[in-house]
């Protein structure tokens, strides 16, 4: 195998790495990030359809509520 | 014994005797409890009446128990291998030098730190048939007709062994920690012999960590065999269709809803004896496939 190729290998190796990992870590990191977003949203937005990733507006009162009562 | 000796085992015991008493009250004394009452009729409302092997007997004739061990043994045989597989899989990912390593080391372990309750919450919603995030992206695939998940009887299960792969991070872990320890020389020597890629994983990297892998297999057979919580919260009494009434909810149910002590005991023992042989099993072909350095 001659140097140039070996290194056009390796080149591919990562870019194969980044590529299964990018998708793996989607999957994820979805469920956590909805429980990020519900976590920030009055209860009759938690559920509305279609269901909005950007809670409007953004409540705290979840976390008041489950802290200082 | 001297007298030294003996006084200086005194202090020891009593030094360990906050753990060695609470060892012996709530550990020791319940299993050693839980046997005879497997041997015994107990309402937990009246004294326990011996009876002998009848609590066993009666499980052997009883159709919901070789139903929700039939549901536990499904759910081991898909959770293991593709729980098994996939942590080696991503550890092996993980552990390839490239940028932004401790990003994606960090996204898979961060699952694992949801407690198991917020986890069944998560889960029920994303799961929900009509306004769960999982259709909804399954429809804007082109799937028109979506999988009702836990509400339905052929994927309620397979949903469940889904969720568990989710919480892959802990034994991700483990492999990566093996994994520091493969050492350097192997690879340099396959390197110029001119193994490629998958030859050095197959015949350099899966043997050194053998013993971690065993390590995982017996961790993971344990805990799927004993899987309980999830189910337990997320579909009450195995809805639907008792398709996962886990063998663990029935014990539970025989126990504390049904008021059959006596059963419930002799169902853990029952599950002792299983576990007890699978890990053994595991344990007698390990010698074929697993390698330790040095000996």
């Amino acid at each position: 195998m001659s140097m140039a190729s070996a290194q056009e290998e390796k080149k591919r190796g990562r870019f194969e790495t980044h590529a299964a990992l990018i998708l793996i870590c989607v999957l994820m990191i979805v469920p956590f990030l909805w429980m990020l977003s519900t976590s920030l949203k009055t209860l009759d937005k938690t559920m509305e359809f279609p269901p909005r990733w950007w809670p409007r507006p953004i409540a705290f009162s979840n976390y008041w509520y489950s802290t200082l009562r | 014994m001297s007298k030294i000796e003996r006084r200086n085992l005194i202090k020891g015991l009593a030094f360990i005797s906050p753990w060695l008493i609470g060892f012996c009250a709530f550990t020791l004394l319940p299993v050693i409890l839980s046997f005879y009452f497997s041997l015994c009729d107990y309402t937990l409302l009246q004294p326990p009446v011996l009876r002998g092997l009848e609590n066993y007997r009666d499980l052997a004739h009883d159709p919901v128990f070789w139903g929700s061990l039939q549901v536990t043994m499904r759910f081991a045989l898909l959770a293991l291998p593709l729980g098994m597989i996939l942590a080696l899989a991503l550890s092996l990912l993980l552990n390839v030098k490239i940028w932004g390593q401790s990003i994606y080391r960090t996204i898979i372990f961060l699952p694992s730190l949801v407690p198991a309750v917020a986890l069944a919450m998560i889960w029920l919603w994303l799961y929900n048939p009509k306004l769960g995030l999982i259709n909804l992206g399954l429809r804007h695939l082109g799937i028109s007709d979506p999988p009702g998940w836990l509400a339905d009887p052929h994927w309620s299960l397979p949903a469940l062994v889904i969720m568990s792969l989710w919480g892959v991070g802990n034994t991700v872990i483990i492999y990566l920690a093996g994994l520091q320890d493969v050492p350097l020389e192997l690879y340099e020597a396959a390197d110029l012999d001119g193994a490629g890629r998958f030859a050095k994983i197959f015949h350099v990297t899966l043997p050194s960590i053998s013993p971690v892998i065993f390590f995982n297999l017996i961790i993971a057979l344990i805990g799927t065999v004993q899987q309980f919580t999830l189910p337990f919260i997320m579909t009450p009494n195995g809805q639907p269709a008792r398709a996962t009434y886990f063998y663990t909810m029935y014990l539970y149910d025989n126990a504390f809803t049904y008021l059959k002590m006596g059963q419930g005991s002799a169902m853990a023992w029952i599950q002792l004896l299983i576990i007890l042989t699978l890990t053994g099993i595991a344990f007698w072909t390990s010698k074929r496939w697993v390698y330790y350095q040095g000996k």
